[in-house]
Protein backbone atom coordinates (compact mmCIF):
# COMPACT_ATOMS: atom_id res chain seq x y z
CA UNK A 1 0.00 0.00 0.00
CA UNK A 2 1.75 3.39 -1.29
CA UNK A 3 1.33 6.12 1.69
CA UNK A 4 1.53 9.55 0.92
CA UNK A 5 2.82 12.70 2.69
CA UNK A 6 1.54 16.31 2.10
CA UNK A 7 4.17 19.14 3.10
CA UNK A 8 2.84 22.84 3.67
CA UNK A 9 6.33 25.35 3.06
CA UNK A 10 6.14 28.95 4.04
CA UNK A 11 2.39 28.83 3.46
CA UNK A 12 0.11 32.31 3.82
CA UNK A 13 -3.04 32.05 3.53
CA UNK A 14 -5.83 34.33 3.78
CA UNK A 15 -7.76 36.76 1.55
CA UNK A 16 -5.66 39.07 -0.55
CA UNK A 17 -2.40 40.73 0.80
CA UNK A 18 -4.31 42.76 3.16
CA UNK A 19 -6.14 40.13 5.18
CA UNK A 20 -3.65 37.03 5.79
CA UNK A 21 -4.94 34.72 8.65
CA UNK A 22 -1.80 32.31 8.71
CA UNK A 23 1.85 33.99 8.01
CA UNK A 24 4.59 31.42 6.96
CA UNK A 25 2.74 28.26 7.66
CA UNK A 26 5.35 25.02 7.62
CA UNK A 27 4.08 21.51 8.41
CA UNK A 28 3.76 18.25 7.35
CA UNK A 29 1.05 15.46 7.60
CA UNK A 30 1.45 11.69 6.44
CA UNK A 31 -1.31 9.01 5.21
CA UNK A 32 -3.74 8.47 7.92
CA UNK A 33 -6.56 11.07 9.85
CA UNK A 34 -5.48 14.19 11.04
CA UNK A 35 -7.78 17.00 12.13
CA UNK A 36 -7.84 20.95 12.28
CA UNK A 37 -9.36 22.25 15.66
CA UNK A 38 -10.15 26.02 16.82
CA UNK A 39 -12.29 28.50 17.29
CA UNK A 40 -15.27 30.19 15.27
CA UNK A 41 -13.12 32.23 12.54
CA UNK A 42 -9.72 31.20 13.43
CA UNK A 43 -9.58 29.89 9.77
CA UNK A 44 -10.28 26.54 9.72
CA UNK A 45 -12.27 26.44 6.49
CA UNK A 46 -10.00 28.49 4.79
CA UNK A 47 -7.02 26.30 5.86
CA UNK A 48 -8.97 23.15 4.34
CA UNK A 49 -9.96 25.22 1.37
CA UNK A 50 -6.12 26.69 0.70
CA UNK A 51 -5.22 23.69 0.54
CA UNK A 52 -7.48 21.98 -1.75
CA UNK A 53 -6.67 24.62 -4.15
CA UNK A 54 -9.24 26.78 -3.77
CA UNK A 55 -8.13 29.73 -2.12
CA UNK A 56 -4.94 31.46 -3.91
CA UNK A 57 -1.79 30.86 -1.19
CA UNK A 58 -0.46 34.35 -0.71
CA UNK A 59 2.84 33.04 -0.57
CA UNK A 60 5.01 29.55 -0.32
CA UNK A 61 3.82 26.29 -1.81
CA UNK A 62 1.78 23.14 -0.85
CA UNK A 63 3.56 19.71 -2.08
CA UNK A 64 2.12 16.24 -2.33
CA UNK A 65 5.11 13.80 -2.54
CA UNK A 66 7.57 15.97 -3.73
CA UNK A 67 5.65 17.39 -6.12
CA UNK A 68 4.94 21.21 -6.46
CA UNK A 69 0.88 21.47 -6.64
CA UNK A 70 1.00 24.65 -8.05
CA UNK A 71 2.32 23.11 -11.39
CA UNK A 72 -0.72 20.72 -11.56
CA UNK A 73 -3.55 21.46 -13.96
CA UNK A 74 -6.83 21.65 -12.53
CA UNK A 75 -7.63 18.16 -13.63
CA UNK A 76 -4.44 16.88 -12.20
CA UNK A 77 -5.04 18.58 -9.12
CA UNK A 78 -8.85 16.75 -9.20
CA UNK A 79 -7.11 13.64 -9.09
CA UNK A 80 -5.27 14.70 -6.10
CA UNK A 81 -7.26 16.08 -3.63
CA UNK A 82 -11.38 15.79 -3.25
CA UNK A 83 -13.29 18.04 -0.77
CA UNK A 84 -16.35 17.55 1.18
CA UNK A 85 -17.99 21.24 2.37
CA UNK A 86 -20.87 22.44 4.38
CA UNK A 87 -22.64 23.57 1.11
CA UNK A 88 -25.86 21.50 0.13
CA UNK A 89 -26.33 23.87 -3.00
CA UNK A 90 -30.08 22.57 -4.42
CA UNK A 91 -30.27 19.90 -7.41
CA UNK A 92 -32.99 19.10 -8.37
CA UNK A 93 -33.33 15.74 -10.45
CA UNK A 94 -30.17 15.08 -9.18
CA UNK A 95 -30.19 11.13 -7.98
CA UNK A 96 -28.13 10.24 -5.61
CA UNK A 97 -26.41 7.94 -8.10
CA UNK A 98 -26.00 11.22 -10.20
CA UNK A 99 -24.43 12.64 -7.55
CA UNK A 100 -21.90 10.32 -6.51
CA UNK A 101 -21.06 10.22 -10.47
CA UNK A 102 -20.13 13.65 -10.61
CA UNK A 103 -16.80 12.51 -8.50
CA UNK A 104 -15.49 10.49 -11.55
CA UNK A 105 -15.46 13.64 -13.74
CA UNK A 106 -11.65 14.37 -13.76
CA UNK A 107 -11.63 11.00 -15.08
CA UNK A 108 -14.50 10.88 -17.85
CA UNK A 109 -14.72 11.78 -21.56
CA UNK A 110 -15.52 15.61 -22.44
CA UNK A 111 -19.03 14.96 -22.58
CA UNK A 112 -19.06 12.79 -18.98
CA UNK A 113 -20.19 9.57 -20.30
CA UNK A 114 -18.93 6.86 -17.64
CA UNK A 115 -16.59 3.79 -18.68
CA UNK A 116 -17.28 0.39 -16.81
CA UNK A 117 -14.03 1.66 -14.57
CA UNK A 118 -16.26 4.67 -13.26
CA UNK A 119 -19.36 2.74 -12.60
CA UNK A 120 -17.24 0.28 -10.94
CA UNK A 121 -15.70 2.95 -8.75
CA UNK A 122 -19.17 4.68 -8.32
CA UNK A 123 -20.71 1.49 -6.45
CA UNK A 124 -17.85 0.84 -4.86
CA UNK A 125 -18.31 4.14 -3.42
CA UNK A 126 -22.08 3.91 -2.74
CA UNK A 127 -21.43 0.72 -0.90
CA UNK A 128 -18.58 1.73 1.29
CA UNK A 129 -20.62 4.34 2.41
CA UNK A 130 -23.59 2.58 3.04
CA UNK A 131 -25.68 4.68 0.37
CA UNK A 132 -26.39 1.82 -2.12
CA UNK A 133 -30.03 1.59 -1.40
CA UNK A 134 -30.76 5.29 -1.61
CA UNK A 135 -29.02 5.34 -5.34
CA UNK A 136 -32.32 6.49 -7.21
CA UNK A 137 -33.43 8.71 -4.24
CA UNK A 138 -33.69 12.11 -5.62
CA UNK A 139 -30.64 14.20 -3.87
CA UNK A 140 -32.63 17.06 -2.50
CA UNK A 141 -34.97 14.54 -1.30
CA UNK A 142 -33.11 13.10 1.73
CA UNK A 143 -31.95 13.79 4.69
CA UNK A 144 -28.87 15.86 6.14
CA UNK A 145 -27.07 13.01 7.25
CA UNK A 146 -27.71 11.12 4.19
CA UNK A 147 -26.57 13.43 2.10
CA UNK A 148 -23.31 14.13 4.18
CA UNK A 149 -22.79 10.75 3.04
CA UNK A 150 -23.44 10.83 -0.22
CA UNK A 151 -20.61 13.54 -0.51
CA UNK A 152 -18.35 11.65 1.06
CA UNK A 153 -18.98 8.99 -1.58
CA UNK A 154 -18.72 11.25 -4.18
CA UNK A 155 -14.86 11.95 -2.95
CA UNK A 156 -14.10 8.14 -2.55
CA UNK A 157 -15.42 7.45 -6.14
CA UNK A 158 -12.94 10.49 -6.83
CA UNK A 159 -9.96 8.32 -5.92
CA UNK A 160 -7.56 10.58 -4.79
CA UNK A 161 -4.99 10.54 -2.17
CA UNK A 162 -6.28 13.17 0.04
CA UNK A 163 -9.56 13.38 1.10
CA UNK A 164 -10.36 17.30 2.93
CA UNK A 165 -13.17 17.68 4.60
CA UNK A 166 -14.87 20.78 6.76
CA UNK A 167 -16.87 19.46 9.37
CA UNK A 168 -17.68 16.54 8.03
CA UNK A 169 -19.88 15.35 11.09
CA UNK A 170 -22.29 18.44 11.54
CA UNK A 171 -24.93 16.55 9.94
CA UNK A 172 -24.79 13.38 11.67
CA UNK A 173 -26.25 11.49 14.54
CA UNK A 174 -24.75 10.57 17.42
CA UNK A 175 -24.30 6.55 15.67
CA UNK A 176 -23.73 7.87 12.12
CA UNK A 177 -21.00 9.99 13.63
CA UNK A 178 -18.82 6.94 15.26
CA UNK A 179 -19.56 4.71 12.00
CA UNK A 180 -18.43 7.77 9.88
CA UNK A 181 -15.45 8.71 11.39
CA UNK A 182 -14.92 4.47 11.44
CA UNK A 183 -14.82 4.75 7.68
CA UNK A 184 -12.42 7.73 7.51
CA UNK A 185 -10.15 6.02 9.44
CA UNK A 186 -10.74 2.77 7.36
CA UNK A 187 -9.54 4.38 4.28
CA UNK A 188 -6.48 5.95 5.69
CA UNK A 189 -5.78 2.44 7.13
CA UNK A 190 -6.24 0.18 3.97
CA UNK A 191 -5.98 2.73 0.80
CA UNK A 192 -3.27 5.31 2.88
CA UNK A 193 -4.97 8.07 2.08
CA UNK A 194 -4.21 11.23 3.81
CA UNK A 195 -7.72 12.19 5.71
CA UNK A 196 -7.83 16.15 7.30
CA UNK A 197 -10.88 17.35 8.69
CA UNK A 198 -11.93 20.58 10.47
CA UNK A 199 -14.10 19.92 13.05
CA UNK A 200 -15.72 21.63 16.57
CA UNK A 201 -16.44 17.93 17.28
CA UNK A 202 -13.25 17.50 19.79
CA UNK A 203 -14.55 13.95 20.95
CA UNK A 204 -14.01 12.88 17.22
CA UNK A 205 -10.98 14.53 16.74
CA UNK A 206 -9.33 13.07 20.08
CA UNK A 207 -10.73 9.47 19.51
CA UNK A 208 -10.04 9.28 15.97
CA UNK A 209 -7.15 11.99 14.33
CA UNK A 210 -3.39 10.73 14.91
CA UNK A 211 -2.63 14.37 14.78
CA UNK A 212 -4.61 17.39 15.43
CA UNK A 213 -3.63 20.87 13.63
CA UNK A 214 -4.76 23.52 16.32
CA UNK A 215 -5.23 27.50 14.88
CA UNK A 216 -4.67 29.48 17.62
CA UNK A 217 -6.06 33.06 18.11
CA UNK A 218 -2.74 34.60 17.12
CA UNK A 219 -2.50 33.23 13.91
CA UNK A 220 -0.03 30.26 14.94
CA UNK A 221 -0.90 26.84 14.75
CA UNK A 222 0.65 23.55 17.15
CA UNK A 223 0.74 20.47 15.73
CA UNK A 224 -0.20 18.16 18.88
CA UNK A 225 0.49 14.49 18.07
CA UNK A 226 -2.37 11.63 19.66
CA UNK A 227 0.09 10.38 22.48
CA UNK A 228 0.23 14.46 23.76
CA UNK A 229 -3.37 15.50 23.56
CA UNK A 230 -3.80 14.94 27.08
CA UNK A 231 -1.19 17.26 28.23
CA UNK A 232 -1.15 19.66 25.09
CA UNK A 233 -0.93 23.04 27.28
CA UNK A 234 -2.05 24.35 23.62
CA UNK A 235 -5.87 22.94 23.83
CA UNK A 236 -5.99 24.27 28.03
CA UNK A 237 -5.17 28.05 26.46
CA UNK A 238 -7.71 27.60 23.85
CA UNK A 239 -10.21 27.63 26.78
CA UNK A 240 -8.80 30.27 28.78
CA UNK A 241 -11.58 33.06 29.44
CA UNK A 242 -14.10 30.65 29.73
CA UNK A 243 -16.18 28.60 31.84
CA UNK A 244 -14.86 25.65 30.94
CA UNK A 245 -11.66 23.44 31.61
CA UNK A 246 -9.70 20.55 29.62
CA UNK A 247 -9.79 17.66 31.66
CA UNK A 248 -6.96 15.87 29.79
CA UNK A 249 -6.86 12.66 31.53
CA UNK A 250 -10.58 11.70 29.95
CA UNK A 251 -9.99 13.55 26.95
CA UNK A 252 -13.42 15.73 27.53
CA UNK A 253 -13.95 19.85 28.68
CA UNK A 254 -16.05 20.11 32.48
CA UNK A 255 -17.69 23.06 32.63
CA UNK A 256 -16.15 25.21 35.79
CA UNK A 257 -19.64 24.55 37.88
CA UNK A 258 -19.61 20.83 37.94
CA UNK A 259 -15.50 20.39 38.08
CA UNK B 1 -40.51 17.28 -34.38
CA UNK B 2 -41.23 15.84 -38.10
CA UNK B 3 -45.43 16.82 -37.54
CA UNK B 4 -44.43 20.13 -36.70
CA UNK B 5 -42.23 20.87 -39.28
CA UNK B 6 -44.59 19.24 -42.00
CA UNK B 7 -47.22 22.09 -39.93
CA UNK B 8 -45.23 25.22 -40.53
CA UNK B 9 -44.14 24.44 -44.07
CA UNK B 10 -47.74 24.02 -45.02
CA UNK B 11 -48.71 27.60 -43.21
CA UNK B 12 -48.58 30.64 -44.20
CA UNK B 13 -50.80 33.95 -45.92
CA UNK B 14 -50.69 31.99 -49.60
CA UNK B 15 -52.79 28.85 -50.12
CA UNK B 16 -50.21 26.40 -50.50
CA UNK B 17 -51.27 23.56 -48.20
CA UNK B 18 -49.76 19.92 -47.57
CA UNK B 19 -51.43 18.54 -50.97
CA UNK B 20 -49.64 21.19 -53.34
CA UNK B 21 -46.04 20.82 -51.13
CA UNK B 22 -46.23 17.44 -51.91
CA UNK B 23 -46.98 17.94 -55.43
CA UNK B 24 -44.22 20.22 -55.59
CA UNK B 25 -41.87 17.84 -54.32
CA UNK B 26 -42.87 14.97 -56.02
CA UNK B 27 -44.08 16.24 -59.62
CA UNK B 28 -42.59 19.21 -62.19
CA UNK B 29 -45.70 20.12 -63.33
CA UNK B 30 -47.00 22.40 -60.33
CA UNK B 31 -46.74 26.30 -61.31
CA UNK B 32 -43.68 28.03 -61.40
CA UNK B 33 -44.84 30.35 -58.63
CA UNK B 34 -45.97 27.85 -55.72
CA UNK B 35 -42.17 26.22 -56.30
CA UNK B 36 -41.01 30.14 -55.97
CA UNK B 37 -43.07 30.32 -52.75
CA UNK B 38 -41.79 27.44 -51.29
CA UNK B 39 -38.37 27.63 -52.14
CA UNK B 40 -37.78 30.91 -51.55
CA UNK B 41 -40.04 31.40 -48.27
CA UNK B 42 -41.77 28.13 -46.62
CA UNK B 43 -38.99 26.66 -46.78
CA UNK B 44 -36.03 29.43 -45.21
CA UNK B 45 -39.13 30.03 -42.95
CA UNK B 46 -39.45 26.70 -41.66
CA UNK B 47 -35.78 25.97 -41.34
CA UNK B 48 -35.24 29.43 -39.61
CA UNK B 49 -37.94 28.42 -37.43
CA UNK B 50 -35.79 24.87 -36.21
CA UNK B 51 -32.46 27.06 -35.87
CA UNK B 52 -33.70 29.85 -34.43
CA UNK B 53 -36.05 27.60 -31.49
CA UNK B 54 -32.59 25.49 -31.07
CA UNK B 55 -30.70 28.53 -30.54
CA UNK B 56 -32.83 30.10 -27.75
CA UNK B 57 -33.94 27.18 -26.22
CA UNK B 58 -29.75 26.00 -25.43
CA UNK B 59 -29.14 29.83 -24.87
CA UNK B 60 -32.01 29.90 -22.14
CA UNK B 61 -30.78 26.43 -20.83
CA UNK B 62 -26.73 27.63 -20.49
CA UNK B 63 -27.64 30.68 -18.64
CA UNK B 64 -30.62 28.82 -16.23
CA UNK B 65 -27.20 26.43 -15.87
CA UNK B 66 -24.43 29.52 -15.51
CA UNK B 67 -26.37 32.05 -13.30
CA UNK B 68 -28.00 28.67 -11.08
CA UNK B 69 -30.95 30.43 -11.40
CA UNK B 70 -34.51 28.89 -13.10
CA UNK B 71 -36.03 32.46 -14.22
CA UNK B 72 -32.30 33.23 -16.37
CA UNK B 73 -33.23 33.63 -20.37
CA UNK B 74 -31.88 35.77 -23.00
CA UNK B 75 -35.20 37.91 -23.03
CA UNK B 76 -35.89 38.12 -19.61
CA UNK B 77 -32.02 39.02 -18.15
CA UNK B 78 -31.52 41.95 -20.90
CA UNK B 79 -29.33 39.93 -23.27
CA UNK B 80 -31.88 40.34 -26.29
CA UNK B 81 -32.39 44.24 -25.46
CA UNK B 82 -28.78 44.73 -25.48
CA UNK B 83 -28.77 43.11 -28.80
CA UNK B 84 -31.75 45.56 -30.16
CA UNK B 85 -29.71 48.30 -28.51
CA UNK B 86 -26.46 47.52 -30.89
CA UNK B 87 -28.14 46.93 -34.30
CA UNK B 88 -30.37 50.33 -33.19
CA UNK B 89 -27.22 52.07 -32.72
CA UNK B 90 -25.98 50.01 -36.30
CA UNK B 91 -28.77 51.00 -38.92
CA UNK B 92 -29.42 54.44 -37.02
CA UNK B 93 -25.81 55.01 -37.10
CA UNK B 94 -25.33 54.17 -40.72
CA UNK B 95 -28.03 55.76 -41.45
CA UNK B 96 -27.38 58.92 -40.41
CA UNK B 97 -24.29 58.76 -41.41
CA UNK B 98 -25.33 57.85 -44.91
CA UNK B 99 -23.12 54.94 -45.19
CA UNK B 100 -24.70 52.23 -47.72
CA UNK B 101 -23.76 48.59 -46.71
CA UNK B 102 -23.72 46.27 -49.44
CA UNK B 103 -26.02 43.10 -48.59
CA UNK B 104 -23.37 40.71 -48.21
CA UNK B 105 -21.78 43.42 -45.49
CA UNK B 106 -24.99 44.11 -44.22
CA UNK B 107 -25.96 40.25 -43.72
CA UNK B 108 -22.67 39.97 -41.19
CA UNK B 109 -22.85 43.35 -39.69
CA UNK B 110 -26.55 42.99 -38.37
CA UNK B 111 -25.43 39.62 -36.53
CA UNK B 112 -22.00 40.90 -35.14
CA UNK B 113 -23.45 43.95 -33.90
CA UNK B 114 -26.30 41.80 -32.73
CA UNK B 115 -23.89 39.85 -30.81
CA UNK B 116 -21.35 42.24 -29.72
CA UNK B 117 -24.75 43.59 -27.92
CA UNK B 118 -25.55 40.41 -26.50
CA UNK B 119 -21.87 39.85 -25.20
CA UNK B 120 -21.90 43.02 -23.42
CA UNK B 121 -25.39 42.75 -22.18
CA UNK B 122 -24.20 39.40 -21.00
CA UNK B 123 -21.05 40.82 -19.36
CA UNK B 124 -23.15 43.60 -17.52
CA UNK B 125 -25.40 40.57 -15.90
CA UNK B 126 -22.78 38.58 -14.85
CA UNK B 127 -20.72 41.68 -13.04
CA UNK B 128 -24.46 41.95 -11.24
CA UNK B 129 -24.65 38.09 -10.38
CA UNK B 130 -21.61 37.86 -8.76
CA UNK B 131 -22.40 40.72 -6.34
CA UNK B 132 -26.47 39.51 -6.10
CA UNK B 133 -27.37 35.84 -5.32
CA UNK B 134 -31.06 35.61 -5.18
CA UNK B 135 -32.81 34.35 -8.17
CA UNK B 136 -35.49 37.66 -7.74
CA UNK B 137 -33.00 40.24 -7.74
CA UNK B 138 -31.09 38.97 -10.53
CA UNK B 139 -34.17 38.99 -12.64
CA UNK B 140 -35.08 42.21 -11.15
CA UNK B 141 -31.60 43.79 -12.43
CA UNK B 142 -31.90 42.34 -15.60
CA UNK B 143 -35.54 43.99 -15.96
CA UNK B 144 -33.67 47.05 -15.21
CA UNK B 145 -30.87 46.85 -17.70
CA UNK B 146 -33.83 45.72 -20.32
CA UNK B 147 -35.01 49.29 -18.91
CA UNK B 148 -32.12 51.03 -20.01
CA UNK B 149 -31.38 49.55 -23.08
CA UNK B 150 -34.77 50.18 -24.14
CA UNK B 151 -34.52 53.97 -22.95
CA UNK B 152 -31.57 54.76 -24.86
CA UNK B 153 -32.72 52.84 -28.25
CA UNK B 154 -35.82 55.69 -27.72
CA UNK B 155 -33.60 58.06 -27.75
CA UNK B 156 -31.45 57.21 -30.94
CA UNK B 157 -35.17 56.53 -32.26
CA UNK B 158 -35.93 60.13 -30.79
CA UNK B 159 -32.98 61.44 -32.96
CA UNK B 160 -33.02 59.37 -35.99
CA UNK B 161 -34.72 60.08 -39.71
CA UNK B 162 -37.70 58.72 -40.36
CA UNK B 163 -35.52 56.18 -42.64
CA UNK B 164 -33.47 54.99 -40.52
CA UNK B 165 -37.22 54.46 -37.85
CA UNK B 166 -38.32 52.87 -40.47
CA UNK B 167 -35.32 50.54 -41.31
CA UNK B 168 -35.48 49.71 -37.84
CA UNK B 169 -38.77 49.35 -37.04
CA UNK B 170 -39.24 46.46 -39.84
CA UNK B 171 -36.62 44.95 -38.12
CA UNK B 172 -37.40 44.92 -34.66
CA UNK B 173 -40.70 43.93 -35.53
CA UNK B 174 -39.20 40.50 -36.17
CA UNK B 175 -40.01 37.36 -38.03
CA UNK B 176 -39.25 34.54 -38.84
CA UNK B 177 -40.35 35.02 -42.65
CA UNK B 178 -37.75 37.46 -43.42
CA UNK B 179 -34.51 35.13 -43.64
CA UNK B 180 -33.78 34.92 -47.26
CA UNK B 181 -31.41 31.87 -48.23
CA UNK B 182 -28.26 33.14 -47.81
CA UNK B 183 -29.48 34.62 -44.67
CA UNK B 184 -30.23 31.38 -43.76
CA UNK B 185 -26.93 29.96 -44.52
CA UNK B 186 -25.50 32.35 -42.59
CA UNK B 187 -27.62 31.76 -39.46
CA UNK B 188 -26.63 27.92 -39.09
CA UNK B 189 -22.90 28.98 -39.61
CA UNK B 190 -23.32 30.54 -36.13
CA UNK B 191 -26.20 28.48 -34.60
CA UNK B 192 -24.74 24.64 -35.72
CA UNK B 193 -21.25 25.29 -34.09
CA UNK B 194 -22.80 27.05 -30.92
CA UNK B 195 -25.16 24.19 -30.12
CA UNK B 196 -21.94 21.89 -30.76
CA UNK B 197 -19.75 23.84 -28.26
CA UNK B 198 -22.74 23.94 -25.71
CA UNK B 199 -22.26 20.07 -26.14
CA UNK B 200 -18.65 19.73 -25.46
CA UNK B 201 -19.72 21.68 -22.21
CA UNK B 202 -21.78 19.32 -21.27
CA UNK B 203 -19.57 17.93 -18.65
CA UNK B 204 -19.02 21.42 -17.08
CA UNK B 205 -21.99 22.48 -16.82
CA UNK B 206 -23.14 19.16 -14.76
CA UNK B 207 -20.52 19.61 -12.65
CA UNK B 208 -21.02 23.49 -12.33
CA UNK B 209 -24.23 22.75 -11.03
CA UNK B 210 -22.27 22.05 -7.80
CA UNK B 211 -20.91 25.08 -6.59
CA UNK B 212 -18.03 27.28 -7.33
CA UNK B 213 -16.11 24.96 -4.87
CA UNK B 214 -16.95 21.84 -5.68
CA UNK B 215 -16.57 22.72 -9.52
CA UNK B 216 -12.86 23.46 -8.91
CA UNK B 217 -12.23 20.53 -6.99
CA UNK B 218 -13.77 18.49 -9.50
CA UNK B 219 -11.05 20.14 -11.96
CA UNK B 220 -13.04 22.68 -13.89
CA UNK B 221 -11.59 25.87 -14.82
CA UNK B 222 -13.80 28.16 -13.63
CA UNK B 223 -13.10 31.22 -15.16
CA UNK B 224 -12.67 29.14 -19.06
CA UNK B 225 -15.58 27.79 -18.43
CA UNK B 226 -17.51 30.98 -17.67
CA UNK B 227 -16.52 32.72 -20.31
CA UNK B 228 -16.99 29.64 -22.83
CA UNK B 229 -20.39 29.55 -21.61
CA UNK B 230 -20.84 33.26 -21.96
CA UNK B 231 -19.51 32.75 -25.64
CA UNK B 232 -21.63 30.96 -26.95
CA UNK B 233 -24.84 32.48 -25.68
CA UNK B 234 -24.16 35.84 -26.97
CA UNK B 235 -23.24 34.19 -30.38
CA UNK B 236 -26.76 32.05 -30.43
CA UNK B 237 -29.22 35.06 -28.90
CA UNK B 238 -27.21 37.46 -30.98
CA UNK B 239 -27.49 36.03 -34.16
CA UNK B 240 -31.27 34.98 -33.63
CA UNK B 241 -31.66 38.23 -32.88
CA UNK B 242 -29.96 39.64 -35.42
CA UNK B 243 -31.75 37.87 -38.04
CA UNK B 244 -35.40 37.44 -36.32
CA UNK B 245 -36.18 39.93 -33.90
CA UNK B 246 -36.91 39.82 -30.37
CA UNK B 247 -38.78 36.11 -29.45
CA UNK B 248 -39.77 35.86 -25.92
CA UNK B 249 -40.03 32.78 -23.66
CA UNK B 250 -38.50 30.16 -25.71
CA UNK B 251 -35.21 30.67 -23.83
CA UNK B 252 -36.95 30.72 -20.61
CA UNK B 253 -39.42 27.93 -20.70
CA UNK B 254 -38.52 25.31 -23.54
CA UNK B 255 -35.12 24.33 -20.62
CA UNK B 256 -37.99 23.46 -18.05
CA UNK B 257 -40.20 21.93 -20.49
CA UNK B 258 -37.62 19.59 -21.69
CA UNK B 259 -36.23 18.77 -17.92
CA UNK B 260 -39.65 17.99 -16.76
CA UNK B 261 -39.78 15.48 -20.03
CA UNK B 262 -36.45 14.13 -19.23
CA UNK B 263 -36.56 14.24 -15.84
CA UNK B 264 -32.42 13.85 -16.07
CA UNK B 265 -29.65 16.86 -14.69
CA UNK B 266 -27.35 15.61 -17.26
CA UNK B 267 -26.77 18.24 -20.21
CA UNK B 268 -25.15 15.45 -22.87
CA UNK B 269 -28.89 14.70 -23.14
CA UNK B 270 -30.41 18.22 -21.98
CA UNK B 271 -28.74 20.14 -24.61
CA UNK B 272 -29.73 18.14 -27.58
CA UNK B 273 -33.48 17.46 -26.12
CA UNK B 274 -33.79 21.03 -25.51
CA UNK B 275 -32.50 21.88 -28.76
CA UNK B 276 -35.28 19.74 -30.28
CA UNK B 277 -38.15 20.76 -28.13
CA UNK B 278 -36.94 24.13 -28.94
CA UNK B 279 -37.20 23.77 -32.24
CA UNK B 280 -40.33 21.81 -32.21
CA UNK B 281 -42.24 24.20 -29.88
CA UNK B 282 -40.89 27.44 -32.55
CA UNK B 283 -42.33 25.37 -35.28
CA UNK B 284 -45.53 24.83 -33.62
CA UNK B 285 -45.78 28.96 -32.55
CA UNK B 286 -45.26 29.30 -36.51
CA UNK B 287 -47.48 26.94 -37.66
CA UNK B 288 -50.47 28.74 -34.87
CA UNK B 289 -49.50 32.42 -36.11
CA UNK B 290 -50.30 31.68 -39.63
CA UNK B 291 -53.15 28.85 -39.34
CA UNK B 292 -55.83 32.37 -38.25
CA UNK B 293 -55.99 33.76 -41.33
CA UNK B 294 -54.92 33.82 -44.92
CA UNK B 295 -54.65 37.74 -45.27
CA UNK B 296 -52.27 38.38 -41.93
CA UNK B 297 -49.12 36.35 -40.03
CA UNK B 298 -49.74 36.85 -35.92
CA UNK B 299 -45.83 38.53 -35.23
CA UNK B 300 -44.15 35.10 -33.86
CA UNK B 301 -43.29 36.98 -30.37
CA UNK B 302 -46.99 37.33 -29.76
CA UNK B 303 -47.32 33.05 -30.19
CA UNK B 304 -44.77 32.41 -28.44
CA UNK B 305 -45.85 34.75 -25.28
CA UNK B 306 -49.16 33.39 -25.41
CA UNK B 307 -47.64 30.35 -24.83
CA UNK B 308 -44.44 30.52 -22.97
CA UNK B 309 -45.94 32.92 -20.18
CA UNK B 310 -48.84 30.22 -18.81
CA UNK B 311 -46.40 27.62 -19.09
CA UNK B 312 -43.67 29.37 -16.70
CA UNK B 313 -46.58 30.50 -14.15
CA UNK B 314 -47.64 26.86 -14.47
CA UNK B 315 -44.06 26.16 -13.19
CA UNK B 316 -44.21 29.01 -10.24
CA UNK B 317 -47.28 27.18 -8.74
CA UNK B 318 -46.05 23.91 -9.43
CA UNK B 319 -42.45 25.66 -7.76
CA UNK B 320 -41.29 21.81 -6.53
CA UNK B 321 -38.67 21.67 -9.78
CA UNK B 322 -38.56 25.59 -10.43
CA UNK B 323 -35.79 26.18 -7.95
CA UNK B 324 -31.96 26.05 -8.35
CA UNK B 325 -29.33 26.48 -5.02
Amino acid sequence: MATHELDLKNVSIGYGKNKILFNELSFSIGSGVSSIIGLNGSGKSTLIKSIAGLLPLQQGKIFLDRKDTAEWSAVEKARKFSILLTQRPKLPYFSVYDFVAMGRSPYTSITGKLTPEDVEQIEKALIKCGIESLRNSLIDEISDGQRQKCALACAIAQQTPVILLDEPTTFLDFRSRYSWMELLQSLAADEGKIILFASHDLEAVFHFSSQCILLTESGKIELIVKDNFHSSIAISEMLKNSSLKFDGDHLRFLHSANS
Amino acid sequence: MLLAFLFSLSSGVSDLGATEIIRILFNNSTPELLKDIFFQFRLPKTFTAILAGMALSVSGLLMQTLFRNPLAGPYVLGITGGSNLMVALLVMGTTAAEIQFTSVVNNIAVPVSAAIGALIALFFILLISIKVHSSVSLLLAGLMLGFIYGSIQNILEFLASPEAIKRFTLWSMGSLGNVSIHQLFLLSLFVLPGFLFAFFLSKQLDVFMLGDDYSTSLGINLNFFRWSVVLVTALLTGVVVAYCGPIAFIGLAVPHLTRMIWLTPHHRILVPATAITGATLLLLCDGLGNMFSNHFVIPINIVTSLIGAPFVLYLLFRNTTFQFG
